[in-house]
């Protein structure tokens, strides 16, 4: 197991590494620099600005020193923030745009697996239809909408939940739910599809045959085998919601990293778009980590395969 | 003898894109307390149906209980409800499957398979259940149950699988126990094992056994009485001398002489029944055999055969019986046979 954790880290810094090279080259491939955006400047104080941050220099030695620099863990410092550090930057904008991801995802992993259940189940019934026609609607329709709607009837006419800004746990509450809808999709098609299958094996008559409840049927025999490929759709899927929506960051008004990253990006900010994307790699291939450390938990057969014994 | 369980007129269909399939049509048979029934036909002809009916199993969407009962122990099992049918199943009739790859959780360790019946029927526990599955596994012949009992089922190999799937079979002691064509999944030395087991295991807790099979081999090894099935009814049924030394329906001789044997030679060509079985969508209005019967009469094809006496155990639907009949011997392939099979038993 040592040997597999040490072989997993190994690989996921030649990730990173490989990730971080790739984002620089393409980067300065952008036209542009990071000066060029609102005040006006002379060629002459143009060149000033780009020799004070080395931008003068061929891009591998830019590369070089950039990669120095993180390996001694200095993102390097924002060009549209007034030198702010990037990592503060970053630090101080990850929290809500996670928070958010997490409580998204968690809420719609157990909602959709509750409504694939109930469909499987029901499967061709009533509770069945109305199951997939919330899938269908949280898949179908963009999660702004859902926020708009979330914001006028629960949060204005029923005034149950702020309707923007961050300033507590109520806060997160409309913002959740509109980030949630597509997990709750997601998750409901697939845990259908995986419990009608897992429902019509082998094992699952048996332990009919045993005389157990459908309680336990459900939940002991089926859900636990139903949960696999369930998890490997959940994976890409958290990354993608803890790294902020910048929609739904707009909209509630979220001081989340998606806005950010975005005007970086608008912007040639250099050093917050290294930084962001480097973060949201690490936190991808850890997902991916986890993933498959859960893969191991619910399914004794992969645990052999990741080496132990 | 005392009758187990009666099963009388039961009737089936499963409902199809195409219409209704008319799985079992009208079979009755019964059980005495500790024999061993084999059920014996080719794939299609309601064997599995029959017993999984017996246990409720069948998917309740697809599946349609027409009419009939199935008394265990004078208790209809057709009229129970849900709770009543899960107090039954695993404590008083329980189910071998066919393929023991696929009928254990994966995802559950066997120790914890094994409890979960003695748990739940036999109110133990968690720690004296731990004893009794320990036991089992020992019992059913797996070496080193202790270690064995935190395993997961990809740690076995087929044979110690099914030991596995009869270990939770045998965990409640049933009264009677249904075996789903259990060595078919399986190689011949391994099959033999698990014959040898279960009769030991017979023996030990006073089972009745349902087995269903195509082997006709393993009936003799095995079977008290014999029930052929065909076309979703009963065609004949017999005891296992009866069956194999003196069988009456011509289907039953078409089984008898498409099986090999010692004496058959590599040159000589297996027997096998022309034709396709019935299709049980329409089924047909005579004889459900008829069309493939070389023996067939005009009546086969009009009127549904009765079931004939031909001894107190032995009954066969066939209108060869019947007083008014031509006299019809059996081809000379199962005649050889019938006469080899006496001569064995002497």
């Amino acid at each position: 197991m040592v040997k597999y954790i040490a072989q997993r880290v190994f690989y996921m810094i030649l990730t990173l590494f490989i990730i971080a090279s790739l984002t620089f080259f393409l980067m300065k491939l952008i036209p542009g620099t990071p000066f060029k955006m609102g005040e006006k400047m002379s060629d002459a104080q143009m060149e000033v600005m780009l020799e004070k941050y080395d931008l003068d220099k061929p891009v591998p030695v830019q590369y070089v020193s950039y990669m120095t620099n993180i390996l001694k863990g200095d993102l390097g410092t924002s060009f549209q923030f007034g030198d702010a550090e990037v990592s503060e930057l970053i630090g101080n904008r990850i929290g809500p745009s996670a928070l958010l991801g997490f409580q998204a995802l968690l809420v719609g992993s157990l909602i959709g697996t509750l409504l694939g259940i109930i469909g499987a189940l029901k499967q061709n019934t009533w509770a069945d239809y109305s199951s997939t026609f919330v899938a269908v609607l949280g898949k179908s329709i963009p999660s702004f909408v859902f926020a708009g709607l979330l914001q006028y009837y629960v949060g204005v006419k029923l005034g149950w939940f702020p309707v923007a800004f961050w300033k507590g746990p109520e806060y997160t509450v409309l913002p959740t739910i509109a980030l949630a809808m597509f997990p709750i999709a997601i998750t409901a098609r697939f845990m259908r599809t995986e419990m009608i299958e897992v429902l019509s094996s082998d094992y699952i008559t048996l332990a009919k045959a045993k005389g157990s409840s459908y309680f336990d049927i459900i939940f002991k025999h089926a859900l636990r085998n139903a949960l696999i490929p369930v998890i490997t759709v959940l994976g890409p899927l958290a990354v993608s919601l803890m790294t902020g929506s910048l929609v739904i960051e707009k909209i509630f008004s979220v001081p989340g990293i998606g806005e950010q990253f975005v005007t970086s990006v608008q912007v040639n900010d250099y050093s917050v778009i290294m930084g962001t994307t480097l973060l949201f790699a690490f936190l991808f291939i850890m997902i991916i980590l986890v993933v498959d450390i859960l893969y191991g938990l619910i399914d004794p057969r992969i645990r052999l395969a990741g080496g132990k014994q | 003898m005392e009758k187990i369980l009666e099963v009388n007129d039961l009737k089936i269909s499963f409902h199809t894109f195409s219409g209704e399939v008319q799985a079992i049509r009208g079979v009755s048979f019964d059980l005495n307390k500790g024999e061993t029934l084999a059920i014996v036909g080719e794939s299609g002809s309601g064997k599995s149906v029959t017993t999984k009916s017996i246990m409720r199993l069948l998917p309740e969407q697809s599946s349609e209980f027409k009419s009939g009962e199935i008394l265990f122990k004078g208790k209809d099992l057709t009229k129970l409800n849900d709770k009543q049918m899960q107090k039954i199943r695993g404590k008083d009739i329980s189910m071998i499957f066919q393929d023991p790859m696929t009928s254990l959780n994966p995802t559950m360790t066997v120790g914890k398979q094994i409890m979960e019946p003695i748990i739940k029927h036999q109110k133990l526990s968690k720690s004296e259940a731990r004893e009794k599955a320990v036991k089992l596994l020992d019992l059913v012949g797996i070496p080193n149950p202790e270690i064995r009992f935190k395993q997961y089922p990809h740690q076995f190999s087929g044979g110690m699988r099914q030991r596995v799937v009869i270990a939770i079979a045998l965990a409640c002691n049933p009264q009677i126990l249904i075996a789903d064509e259990p060595t078919t999944a399986l190689d011949v030395t391994i099959q033999a094992q698990i014959l040898e087991l279960m009769k030991s295991l017979q023996k030990k807790v006073e089972t009745s056994i349902i087995f269903i099979t195509h082997d006709l081999g393993v009936v003799a090894n095995v079977a008290d009485r014999v029930a052929v099935m065909y076309g979703g009814k009963i065609i004949e049924v017999g005891t296992v001398d009866e069956i194999f030394y003196n069988p009456k329906h011509p289907y039953t001789w078409g089984l008898i002489s498409s099986m090999p044997d010692l004496e058959t030679e590599e040159e000589d060509e297996l027997f096998a029944i022309p034709g396709t079985p019935p299709n049980l969508l329409n089924p047909p209005k005579g004889d459900a055999f008829a069309p493939r019967n070389q023996y067939a009469m005009k009546i086969d094809l009009e009127k549904e055969p009765p079931m004939f006496k031909v001894s107190d155990t032995h009954y066969a639907a066939t209108w060869l019986l019947h007083p008014d009949a031509p006299k019809v011997e059996p081809p000379a392939a199962v005649q050889k046979r019938m006469k080899m099979y006496q001569e064995q038993h002497k």
